[in-house]
């Protein structure tokens, strides 16, 4: 990404250069929060913390041009969730601060709920697609937790050749999901 | 370049197994890298839901195609199956059984009684017994009648007919010695009656008997704990 540039377009507050940085980071930002927070997060509440803090350092100049954009944002990210859980200075008013900083900024909630829908169905598609066995082997090693060694045990297989069908069945799937738009 | 090194990462992460350091650097990558990420969310996808795939055995293609063209092969086979599990589960009750109601015959001597018609056969049942003739103790006793029949000499015979594979009279043997209050054999009595029981197949009647005899006060409560702790185990 050449960061310079895209810096350059955030500072003269190009809203196609924001909306772009939304839809990069969006949906990292409330995977990491999910990953690290358990039980009901308020995921929305984070992630528009976090990038109300990345606006509002660009609005200030904070951000060198020898900056790397994706490090930068995750710093924030971590001393977010460092207040999250040490400090809980959450602001209720966070919406309405990133609603001034990036106008037209789209409800986070229900795009990660659509995103989440379409990926979830994608995926579905995809898998029944596969041959069987791959799609047992990711069945087993993804929902129900098993191990390469329990599977292989359990289809008479060889532990190599199980990883290597895990490997191939992931890699086709995210190229389905490539071609059909779906990440 | 650092790709490589990270993605043989993301299932340990999606599983916790990654050190706080891994975490933070892993983390850190995938904020910068597309093809990780991707991965990340698919691989999560799959971990949280069950897309109710129809469970895969072995050999399913060939079995299909046979038993679609006979359907009265594959009836026949199911009627063979399901008989064959089924004595199958009987058997290993049987043996389970058998190996809960095991026991060594106790040390029985000759003692006197009261009518000497009971005490020749007693005298006889008892050497039979001491012999390991445990039929011909029980023809002995037989002989013996009824009003003179005492609780030493049911005793004996439940013990015998036990071990002629006879539970049902061992266990009214038992039953009656329980009945009279005999406090010599009462505990003995309770003791075998539970593993007449069991060589029956009653298993909830041989429980409660030993439940009963481990809440007594008697020389055969640990015995009767440690059958109560196999019938747990096995059933």
């Amino acid at each position: 990404m050449p960061d310079k540039l895209f810096l350059s377009r955030l500072e003269s507050g190009e809203a196609g250069a924001q909306k772009e940085l939304i839809r990069m980071f969006q949906s990292r930002l409330g995977f990491y929060f999910s990953m690290r927070i358990k039980g009901d997060a308020p995921l929305e509440d984070l992630v528009q913390e976090v990038l109300a803090r990345f606006f509002e350092s660009v609005r200030q100049k904070k951000l060198h041009s020898d900056h790397v954009v994706a490090p930068y944002m995750f710093g924030i990210a971590k001393r977010v969730l460092y207040n999250f859980y040490y400090q809980s200075t959450k602001s209720n008013k966070i919406n309405q601060k990133l609603q001034q900083l990036v106008p037209g900024y789209e409800n986070f909630a229900e795009n990660h709920r659509l995103e989440t829908d379409n990926l979830m169905e994608g995926i579905g598609a995809i898998l029944r697609q596969l041959p069987t066995l791959d799609q047992q082997i990711l069945q087993r090693f993804y929902f129900q937790q098993e191990s390469i060694g329990d599977i292989a045990c359990a289809l008479k297989l060889q532990r190599h050749y199980v990883s290597v069908r895990k490997n191939r069945a992931l890699k086709r799937i995210r190229r389905e999901m490539k071609r059909q738009q779906l990440l | 370049m650092q790709c490589r090194r990270f993605r043989h990462q993301i299932d340990a992460y999606l599983r916790n197994d990654l050190s706080e350091t891994q975490r933070q650097e892993f983390e850190n990558h995938y904020f910068s890298c597309q093809h990780c990420f991707d991965q990340l969310r698919i691989r999560r996808a799959l971990m949280e839901t069950n897309f109710n795939l129809k469970p895969m055995t072995i050999g399913e293609k060939v079995s299909k195609f046979r038993f679609r063209r006979h359907p009265a092969l594959l009836a026949a086979s199911l009627v063979i199956v399901i008989g064959a599990s089924i004595m199958g589960l009987q058997w290993q009750r049987g043996k389970t059984l058998e190996r809960i109601s095991r026991f060594s015959p106790p040390v029985i001597l000759v003692t006197e009684t009261r009518n000497q018609q009971a005490e020749t056969a007693y005298t006889e049942a008892v050497k039979a017994y001491q012999n390991g003739d445990y039929k011909d103790g029980v023809a002995h006793l037989s002989n013996i009648p009824e009003p003179f029949v005492s609780p030493k000499v049911r005793f004996l015979r439940g013990i015998s007919r036990l071990l002629t594979k006879d539970p049902q009279g061992a266990a009214k043997d038992f039953e009656a010695i329980i009945a009279a209050m005999d406090p010599s054999y009462f505990d003995e009595a309770l003791f075998y009656k539970g593993i007449a029981l069991l060589r029956q197949g009653n298993v909830s009647g041989a429980k409660a008997v030993f439940m009963r005899l481990s809440g007594m006060f008697s020389p055969l409560k640990g015995e009767a704990r440690k059958r109560l702790d196999m019938i747990e185990k096995a059933f």
